[in-house]
């Protein structure tokens, strides 16, 4: 069964960026512009992964991943969390928030694969 | 806190950044020119600007072709030419493009990187844009070729004198 994710960006230019990198993955895609329609696309829709902008309008990634992380059913959901900050201090920060991944945009296909691919054969073994 | 870089690693590091997200999501090789070269862009141009504050406060724009600019936008969505729609494609994508760019330059500029923040992406079109700064502002200049077409990039640095 195709795994489902969850594209989260105010950018529809980095949507179909991620959209195609995930081309050759079997997956059924889901979109969502903000974080309140991420909120509420992932309630509906309940994705295997959640692939997230931190930077974006109406409810911002970090307030998103904090709402998912207080929400029984979709706290276990993965959260891998994009931007283009490139710090580490940054990726600390939200991964003690509760992100499972933090990725930088300018990024490799590949790198996206493999960083799926991890979390969904951790759901498969679970 | 202002990174005590230096100017000539300053410059090489932003050369490679830009170098990494063209080749990364654009699958575009870029060669760097020499800055003092006189480049004019043909035509209508696109500036994509991002400005950062904090420790260290500032501005990043990237200016290229109307024409190179649809070229980006259709490389970094992996589409044809005459799929790309007008203006919103393209300035959605040359945004994304600075801001990609911007968040590697960050990092060279402040210390610790994290404590200058980004601001969202604006796109100015034209045939004659010029950015004035006042005279606080250190500037870098760098030139790009890439597939016959020129890249310029301009940093501008609220100076600590």
């Amino acid at each position: 069964m195709a795994t489902k994710i969850l594209l989260v960006d105010d950018s529809k230019t980095i949507r179909m960026i991620l959209t195609k990198a995930l081309s050759s993955f079997d997956c059924q895609i889901f979109e969502a512009g903000n974080g309140e329609e991420a909120i509420a696309v992932a309630t509906k829709e309940r994705p295997e992964l959640i692939i997230m902008d931190v930077t974006m309008p109406v409810m911002d990634g970090a307030q998103a991943l904090a709402k998912l992380k207080e929400t029984a059913e979709l706290k276990d959901i993965p959260v891998v969390m994009l931007t283009a900050n490139v710090e580490w201090d940054d990726k600390i920060k939200i991964l003690r928030m509760g992100a499972s991944e933090y990725m930088t945009k300018s990024f490799k296909p590949d790198e996206l694969i493999a960083c799926v691919k991890r979390f969904v054969d951790l759901a498969a073994k679970a | 806190m202002r990174n005590t870089i230096s100017k000539t690693d300053l410059r090489a590091s932003i050369s490679k950044s830009v170098s990494e997200v063209f080749e990364n999501m654009l699958s575009m090789q870029i060669e760097v020119e020499e800055p003092t070269q006189n480049v004019s862009l043909e035509g209508g141009r696109v500036m994509g600007s991002v400005g950062f504050g904090g420790a260290v406060a500032g501005v990043i724009c990237i200016h290229v072709s109307e024409e190179f600019s649809v070229q980006m936008t259709a490389a970094i969505l992996g589409i044809g030419l005459e799929e790309v729609h007008g203006g919103e494609d393209v300035n959605d994508a040359i945004g994304e493009i600075t801001n990609m760019i911007a968040g590697n330059v960050k990092a060279y500029l402040s210390t610790p990187p994290s404590s200058c923040s980004l601001s969202v992406p604006s796109i100015v079109r034209g045939s004659r844009v010029a950015i004035e700064t006042v005279s606080s502002a250190e500037r870098e200049h760098f030139v790009f070729s890439c597939q016959n077409q020129y890249v310029l990039l301009e940093l501008y640095v609220k100076s600590d004198k």
